[in-house]
């Protein structure tokens, strides 16, 4: 551990703090390390494309969040009750945007291949980088798969 | 070319709104206009932040996007055909998928990085959040505070006796976000308690909503003894609660801007802080950052901080070094720096010395429709310099300075054979929603957002006359500018201030106490002032003022015929007289009571003559109310009449006390105006009055020595000559024309 400070002195205020701790017969334990720095960058396209699987059928709903306890409690209940009494008819109101949601999932996941090649294509022809085989496109392959068929649910939360 | 601001949310206490206020500050600095523009907006700042349906960006323009979240902003931004970039400082999650929002938001942080685009990070921290997520063209613009906006006199009494305590007391903000430390803040203060088991932590929650990982901490914080957590506050809570504090402390690992350490700082509390994020760089050296979460260690710190009196002192000292350093101009200069990287840079002014100055002439309202001491001031400055200069009004389209309606036709006109061009409102103004938020605000400390927000529901609102003056402002030799207050004057100066006389004509109101106002009486090349009076007041409030100048204005009487006004308005005995807006806030309602009771009192006594464009119904016996009356039946009106009444208590000229004398009729001034009754004492020509009683011996007083008080009056009034106020306008501009 350091102390950063110009109007302090790091060394001596350490050591006076650590003396106490001992003085009251504790010791001075390493924590978990913090997880400062960057977040690493997330590819757009990719993960678009990721996010209209994980949310394209419209019927499965978002999670229930309960604000704590008393009301909010019972509001989450009472959502929860409806969600499962209408259920059946929220599926037959939504079939159709299930169907169109995959087409739009699948163009879109052809479109972002397509994209993602071209850009590797373009940057190996300006000389940064060899092109990837557009084998080797996670996305590609993803835009390879066929339509989904039937149901395709995801689990309930 | 205009920089126009995008925000998803505009709440006035996110970090984002402050900085697209700050930045919009800067900006008009730096010569640039731009709008405010935002998908959700907190009731009340409609006039100052619009619909992002009413961006109309042109190509040479910059948009920023403050991407602070997953919004349909991003996707918006992409297609606008301008220069585009956005600001950035950290990601919050949003409902209801508060951890895909944030995946989410930092893929679109990726789409939006594309060659050209600015990337300007609210720290340098940020900056390299950015770089890493593909921008290649970036720049660090930190934050600022201003210190006095953290002063003592600026925290909320009544929370600040509800949190007085003798306990230690920890400050820490509580982000809803990973990595803000929450968990760090409780295990900490756990640790304290054992040291000093009446410590206690305040936890400033700057948002309600707040994804369930952060809602089950701040449940675990409630039932942990000596915790109390602090919802949203306003301005003048979150003072209150800093200056209660012993030690501000951040376990934040994330954090992208500093600025809640900042504000710590200028609230004058040590701060102990991790040294993640953008904490070590905001720091500066200041207070202590330190590099592991060692509870038992940082307990002991925080004691020492409290209980040692030199470590404290250098510890303070040394934190408001940092603040002076890290204030408005080292963000103007980074954001200048930014914008030039990208070739967007002010307007350049001629390099030719002019015969005669092209000068812009700026005013709320103008025309001989328009009935204001201000306004009118601003006429007869025109009439008087046109000979010497080439002038350019520049204004509003309105007549009404309550609702700012368009009356007049916009564009270009000619008013008296000088130029005016006209800039119309977005919308006429609510009046009632301008008085509620005053009720609301008035008498509180403010942060920024909180000023602005008052100020662009005041107006005139005039994206026009910005544009003009950030687009076709370098034309111009110099600008004369006048009353501080309208936004018309307070966001035109600071895009030409060094280039600017300004007249601000204040008096001591609620307004003239915004920190916001302070750029506008230091940026002018210097103020023109109306009265000794006027001086001392802005010298009290804005001590770094620009250099200032008692000018005032000429007033010379034309030859007037009592007889005439009295047969055209039917008026034949003795009367008291009051020429000018007939509205509360020119005191007329007080004037109305306080002659009320005179009347009642005293057989006989003068009528009382109102005479000017009337905003509110005037009855009372004895009163006549006359409307608005052309020049020289004014002349004529204070020629005849047996005293002049000036009932305002905010004043900084007093138009009406000086053409009254220069009339040779007395003044019966209100006394809680002191520019009244400066003029009062040194011309000897009249009396003041406090209350109903000193009204009438003001009055009688008044009748009683009208020839000796009216050679009084004319003596003083020879001082007030146009050809002294020409020379000092002419002067000052000759000084902005060679120091260009």
């Amino acid at each position: 551990m350091k102390l950063i400070g110009r109007d302090i002195d790091p060394r001596e205020l350490l050591r006076a703090a650590r003396a106490r701790l001992e003085a009251r017969g504790l010791r001075d334990r390493s924590e978990r390390g913090a997880s400062e720095g960057p977040e690493p960058a997330v590819e757009p396209l990719s993960f678009g494309v990721q996010s209209l699987e994980q949310n394209e059928d419209p019927t499965v709903p978002l999670p229930l969040d309960a604000e704590g306890p008393g009301l909010g409690r019972g509001v989450a209940t009472a959502r929860r009750l409806f969600r499962r009494t209408a259920q059946v008819f929220i599926d037959e109101a939504l079939a159709r945007q299930r169907v169109f949601n995959g087409r739009v999932r699948d163009l879109t996941a052809q479109l972002a291949a397509e994209v993602l090649r071209l850009r590797a294509r373009v940057e190996a022809l300006e000389g940064k980088r060899p092109a990837l085989p557009s084998s080797s496109s996670k996305t590609r392959r993803r835009a390879g798969k066929k339509p989904v068929q039937g149901r395709k649910r995801a689990p309930r939360r | 070319m205009a920089v126009h601001q995008l925000l998803p949310r505009f709440h006035l206490t996110d970090t984002s709104t402050l900085a697209a206020v700050e930045l919009q500050t800067l900006l008009r600095r730096l010569g640039q206009d731009g709008e405010l523009f935002a998908l959700e907006r907190e009731g009340g700042t409609e006039a100052l932040v619009h619909h992002p349906d009413a961006l109309r960006a042109r190509s040479g323009d910059l948009v920023l996007l403050h991407h602070d979240r997953e919004s349909s902003l991003a996707s918006r931004l992409l297609h606008l055909s301008c220069r585009r970039g956005v600001v950035f400082h950290d990601l919050h999650p949003v409902e209801p998928e508060w951890d895909e929002s944030l995946q989410a938001a930092r893929a679109q942080l990726t789409g939006l990085a594309e060659p050209g685009a600015l990337g300007i990070g609210l720290s340098a921290f940020a900056t390299s959040q950015l770089r890493s997520a593909g921008w290649t063209s970036t720049s660090a613009v930190p934050l600022y505070v201003e210190a006095e906006r953290y002063g003592p006199e600026r925290a909320d009494a009544e929370l600040r006796k509800r949190l007085d305590s003798a306990a230690l007391t920890l400050v820490a903000v509580a982000r809803p976000t990973a990595g803000s430390g929450l968990d760090d803040l409780l295990r900490l203060h756990g640790e304290l308690r054992r040291l000093r088991p009446d410590a206690r932590l305040l936890l400033l929650a700057p948002d309600r909503a707040m994804p369930p990982a952060t809602r089950e901490l701040r449940e675990v914080a409630r039932h942990q003894p000596g915790v109390q957590w602090l919802g949203p506050l306003q301005h003048a809570e979150q003072v209150a609660a800093l200056r209660c504090a012993s030690v501000a402390v951040s376990m934040d690992e994330q954090d992208g801007t500093g600025l809640r350490l900042l504000e710590a700082m200028a609230a004058g509390v040590p701060v102990l802080a991790y040294g993640g994020g953008a904490t070590v760089e905001m720091l500066g050296g200041a207070g202590i950052a330190f590099t592991e979460k060692r509870f038992g260690v940082l307990a002991e710190l925080v004691v020492r901080l409290v209980t040692d009196t030199a470590l404290r002192t250098d510890v303070l000292a040394g934190q408001e070094r940092r603040l002076r350093a890290q204030g408005a101009e080292s963000s103007a200069r980074a954001l200048a720096s930014a914008l030039a990287d990208i070739g967007l840079t002010g307007t350049p002014r001629p390099a030719h010395r002019p015969r005669r100055p092209r000068v812009g002439i700026i005013v709320q309202r103008y025309g001989p429709e328009v009935t204001g001491g201000a306004e009118a001031h601003a006429r007869q400055i025109v009439e008087h310099l046109a000979p010497h200069w080439d002038l350019r009004v520049l204004t509003s389209c309105a007549v009404d300075h309550l609702s700012w309606a368009n009356t007049l036709p916009a564009g270009e006109s000619e008013v008296d054979g000088v130029p005016v061009v006209r800039f119309p409102t977005p919308g006429p103004r609510p009046m009632h929603r301008l008085n509620a938020l005053s009720r609301r605000l008035f008498g509180h400390s403010l942060s920024l957002p909180d000023e602005e927000r008052w100020r662009a529901l005041q107006g005139p609102l005039l994206p026009g006359l910005w544009r003009h003056l950030a687009e076709e402002g370098g034309g111009y030799d110099g600008f004369v500018a006048f009353t501080y207050l309208y936004v018309s004057t307070a966001w035109s100066v600071p895009l030409v201030g060094d280039r600017t006389l300004l007249v601000p004509t204040a008096h001591d109101e609620e307004p003239f106490h915004f920190d916001a106002y302070r750029e506008v009486f230091e940026q002018p090349a210097v103020l023109l002032v109306n009265s000794e009076e006027e001086l001392a007041l802005i010298d009290r409030r804005f001590p770094g003022h620009a250099r200032a100048r008692v000018v005032g204005v000429g007033v010379e009487a034309p030859p007037a015929a009592g007889e005439r006004f009295r047969s055209r308005f039917g008026i034949h005995g003795p009367f008291l007289l009051y020429v000018g807006r007939v509205e509360r806030g020119k005191g007329i309602p007080e004037l109305l009571d306080v002659y009320a009771r005179f009347r009642r009192g005293l057989a006989g006594a003068p009528e009382l003559v109102l005479a000017g464009e009337s905003s509110m119904a005037v009855s009372g016996e004895g009163v006549s109310v006359l409307g608005r009356i052309e020049e020289q039946e004014k002349w004529d009106a204070l020629a005849a009449a047996e005293a002049v009444v000036v009932p305002s208590a905010k004043e900084s000229l007093s138009l009406l006390t000086l053409e009254s004398l220069a009339a040779g009729t007395p003044v019966v001034g209100n006394a809680a105006s002191e520019v009244v009754a400066g003029h009062l004492e040194r011309s000897g020509a009249g009396a003041a009055y406090r209350d109903p009683a000193s009204f009438a011996e003001a009055v009688a007083w008044v009748s009683a020595r009208r020839g000796e008080l009216s050679r009084a009056a004319r003596t003083y009034a020879r001082e007030l000559s146009w050809a002294r106020v020409v020379d000092a306008y002419r002067e000052e501009m000759s000084r902005v024309v060679e120091h260009r």
